[in-house]
C-alpha cells in the first residue's frame, strides 16, 4: 500500500517533439503483452496504423497532414487514456471494475468486468474499447502502466520515447513544466494544455503546435468533472426506484384484485 | 523490456560467440595468444555500458599531465587529447572518446537548453563526435580575431577578456589566428582546387546518370568519372521520354534496412505492413490513382507492384519551365518474412559515386501506372 502522502503522477505528451516513430506503441504492446495487428496498407492518413484504439492497442499515434510551413507536413497526435482526476468511466461502472488509484492511473480489474460497456458510453474521450473478438468480451484501455508506477518505474511509453515527447513525473511538476514550455517557446506551442482543465483535469497533459481539433482531439469539453454532471441526476435514482416500486406494487395489487373478482364471478356461472 | 521469442540484442550474440571462442582457444588452436589474451570484460551478461565505457577509454596507470593534473588508473579519459601512445591509456575508438567520461554516459543526456548563440545546437542533448562539436570546422565562421562573420547567427566567438571560446566546441581550442579552420587538410583552409578527388580538381555540378533535365551548369551532362557497370542485364539506363518521373528511395523508422529482421517482428509489421510508393496529388489525379490502389512502378531495369500512398507531402518540381513529378519508395521489402513485398532496388541504378562508390539510389527515372492500366 502506498503512503497517504503520495503525490499523483502525470505525463506530458508534447506533440511538438513527436517524430511519429511509434516506439511508444510498440513498447505499450510489449509491456502489456498485446498481440500484433493484422493490417493491410495504412488505415489512416500517412503511415497511421491502426485507424483507432482497440482492445489490443492502448495508444495510437495519429498522422495529420496539415500545412504548417511552406509545405504540407505531418503533425502528430496521440490517443491514450487521459486518466481523469474524476473519471466518468469509474463512476459509470456498475461493478467497480474501473477505479482511480492514488498515484493517478485509472485501472481496470478484468475479473470484475461484466462487459456492459457503460464506461464506453461515459468516457468523454472515447477511450475504453471492447474486445469484440472474444467470446467473453471485456473492456480494454491504457493502464498508465500502473504496475510499473507502483514499483517506481515510469510508464513504458515514457521510458522508450527517444525525443523526450513523453515526460513523466508528479502532476504539479508536469503542469509547471508544460506551462514553462509554452511560455519559453510561444512560437512553437499554442497556448493551451489539453487535459489541464478538461473534465476537471486529467493525468495526461497534451501540448501541440496546432489547435487540438486539427489533430483529431475531442475539444469543447466542459471543465466540470463528468461524474458531477451525472451525479445531479444519478443521486435521484433511489427515489425514482422507490417511486416505481410503489407504483408497480399498487398496480399489481389492483390487477390481482380484479383478476380475483373475475375468477369469483366465473365460478358462479 | 525483454525481446519476444528467441530475439536477442546483437551484443548478447557477439558476447556469447566471443566467450565460446575464447574457451575453445584455451585448450588449443593455431596462434591462440591474441584470442586468449583478448580483453573481454563486459560481465557475465554483457553490459552495453561497459562496452561504451571502453570505447571512450580510460587511464591504465596513474598519470599526470604537463599542467600538473593527475589522473588515477581506471578513471575514464575526458577526451582524445588525453590519449597517449605509451601504453598508459586505452580507447576503443578515438571518435567516441569523450562520450562516456567520469560524468557518465553523455549520449543519454536530454537537456534541451540551447547554447548561448541560440542557433539550435542544444549541446547537452545527447553527445556527438568528435568532442560534442556540433558544427565541424566551425572556426571558418569567425575572422582571424575570432569575431563571427555573422554576429546575429554566430557559431563560436572569442571572449578576449576571459580568453575562451564561446558557443560551440571550437575545432581546436587555440586562440584566434593561431590555427586554420579546416584541420583535416594540409593547408588548413578551404579548397576549391582539390587534386585528391577522382572528379576534381575543381567542383562541378553533374546531373545523375538518369535525369529528366539538361545539366544547366555544364556542357557535360553527368559525371564522366562515375562508376558505371555494364556487366549484367540490369545495367541499363532510361531516358526521360519513356521514364519521365524522378524516383527516390528511403527508409521508414519502423523497419531496418531490407527488413530481414523488422519484417519478422509482428508489432512492426502491424504498423507498416506493405511495400508502397508515395506520390503527389497532381500525378495521382493524372494517372487515375487513388490512395491504396495497387500500382506498377517501372524503370529501365525492372518493375515492382506496390501500394500507392497519395500525399500532399510530395509536390512536383518546377525546372526550366516544366513540371517534373517525384515519387518516393521505401526499400525495406524482400521475398521472405511475415510480409514479403517487391524490392525497390530492382528499380535503382548501380551507378557509383566517383569517390565513395555510394550508389545513385536517391535519384533515378521511372514511370508509374495503375495496375489495371499497366
Amino acid at each position: 500500500m502506498s503512503a497517504p502522502t503520495v503525490k499523483p503522477k502525470a505525463m506530458i505528451q508534447d506533440n511538438t517533439r513527436c517524430i511519429g516513430c511509434r516506439a511508444c506503441m510498440v513498447a505499450c504492446k510489449s509491456w502489456n503483452e498485446r498481440p500484433a495487428d493484422h493490417t493491410d496498407f495504412f488505415a489512416g492518413a500517412g503511415y497511421q496504423n491502426p485507424r483507432d484504439l482497440d482492445a489490443n492497442n492502448y495508444t495510437l499515434i495519429t498522422f495529420n497532414e496539415i500545412v504548417t510551413g511552406a509545405k504540407p507536413d505531418w503533425v502528430f497526435g496521440r490517443q491514450l487514456c487521459m486518466h481523469c482526476e474524476q473519471p466518468a468511466c469509474a463512476s459509470a461502472c456498475p461493478t467497480t471494475a474501473l477505479t482511480k488509484t492514488e498515484l493517478g492511473p485509472v485501472v481496470f480489474n478484468e475479473s470484475r468486468c461484466i462487459g456492459c460497456r457503460a464506461c464506453m458510453q461515459a468516457c468523454p474521450f472515447v477511450i475504453p474499447k471492447y474486445d469484440y473478438e472474444n467470446l467473453a468480451p471485456k473492456i480494454h484501455k491504457c493502464t498508465f502502466c500502473a504496475d510499473r508506477l507502483e514499483v517506481g518505474l515510469e510508464p513504458a511509453c515514457a521510458k522508450v520515447c527517444p525525443t523526450g515527447a513523453i515526460t513523466f513525473g508528479d502532476r504539479d511538476d508536469m503542469v509547471a513544466e508544460a506551462k514553462r514550455r509554452i511560455a519559453t517557446a510561444p512560437d512553437t506551442y499554442i497556448p493551451e494544455i489539453y487535459g489541464l482543465e478538461e473534465v476537471g483535469g486529467t493525468s495526461v497533459l497534451h501540448l501541440s503546435s496546432v489547435p487540438f481539433d486539427q489533430i483529431g482531439y475531442i475539444t469543447g469539453l466542459p471543465k466540470t468533472p463528468m461524474p458531477d454532471l451525472t451525479h445531479r441526476w444519478l443521486r435521484v435514482t433511489p427515489r425514482v426506484f422507490a417511486f416505481l416500486y410503489a407504483l408497480f406494487a399498487a398496480l399489481l395489487w389492483i390487477v390481482r384484485r380484479r383478476t380475483a373478482r373475475q375468477e369469483h364471478r366465473g365460478e358462479k356461472t | 523490456m525483454k525481446p519476444i521469442g528467441n530475439c536477442r540484442p546483437d551484443l548478447d550474440i557477439v558476447d556469447g560467440l566471443a566467450k565460446a571462442i575464447k574457451r575453445a582457444y584455451q585448450k588449443d588452436g593455431a596462434f591462440p595468444e591474441p584470442i586468449r589474451h583478448l580483453a573481454w570484460d563486459y560481465g557475465d551478461h554483457a553490459d552495453p555500458h561497459r562496452v561504451a565505457r571502453e570505447m571512450n577509454g580510460r587511464y591504465l596507470v596513474d598519470v599526470s599531465d604537463k599542467d600538473g593534473n593527475s589522473f588515477a588508473a581506471g578513471k575514464q579519459v575526458s577526451g582524445f587529447a588525453q590519449l597517449r601512445d605509451d601504453g598508459t591509456t586505452m580507447s576503443g575508438n578515438w571518435i567516441y572518446c569523450g562520450g562516456y567520461t567520469e560524468e557518465g554516459n553523455l549520449a543519454a543526456r536530454r537537456d534541451a537548453t540551447d547554447a548561448p548563440n541560440g542557433i539550435g545546437l542544444h549541446p547537452k542533448w545527447a553527445w556527438v563526435w568528435p568532442m560534442n562539436r556540433r558544427i565541424l570546422y566551425n572556426r571558418a565562421s569567425v575572422n582571424r580575431k575570432g569575431e563571427p562573420f555573422n554576429p546575429r547567427k554566430w557559431v563560436i566567438r572569442w571572449n578576449a577578456e576571459k580568453k575562451i571560446w564561446e558557443g560551440d566546441v571550437p575545432d581546436g581550442a587555440m586562440p584566434p589566428g593561431e590555427m586554420n579552420p579546416f584541420i583535416m587538410l594540409a593547408s588548413g583552409v578551404g579548397q576549391l582546387y582539390s587534386p585528391d578527388l577522382a572528379d576534381g580538381p575543381f567542383p562541378e555540378h553533374y546531373e545523375p546518370v538518369e535525369s529528366p533535365v539538361r545539366n544547366p551548369f555544364s556542357k557535360i551532362q553527368s559525371s564522366p568519372c562515375a562508376q558505371i557497370w555494364q556487366s549484367t542485364e540490369f545495367d541499363r539506363y532510361g531516358k526521360p521520354d519513356v521514364f519521365p518521373i524522378v524516383a527516390t528511395t528511403y527508409r521508414v523508422s519502423e523497419h531496418w534496412q531490407t527488413g530481414a529482421m523488422s519484417r519478422n517482428m509482428p508489432w512492426l509489421v502491424g504498423l507498416v505492413p506493405n511495400a508502397f510508393v508515395e506520390i503527389g496529388k497532381a500525378l495521382a489525379k493524372r494517372e487515375g490513382i487513388k490512395n491504396g490502389d495497387r500500382v506498377i512502378v517501372s524503370s529501365a531495369r525492372g518493375s515492382i507492384e506496390v501500394y500507392a500512398l497519395v500525399t500532399e507531402r510530395f509536390q512536383p518540381f518546377f525546372i526550366e519551365g516544366r513540371m517534373i513529378d517525384e515519387i518516393g519508395i521505401p526499400w525495406h521489402w524482400g521475398y521472405a518474412g511475415i510480409v514479403p513485398g517487391d524490392i525497390a532496388n530492382d528499380l535503382t541504378a548501380s551507378v557509383g559515386d566517383p569517390n565513395s562508390q555510394i550508389p545513385e539510389t536517391k535519384v533515378f527515372l521511372c514511370n508509374i501506372k495503375r495496375k489495371d492500366r499497366a
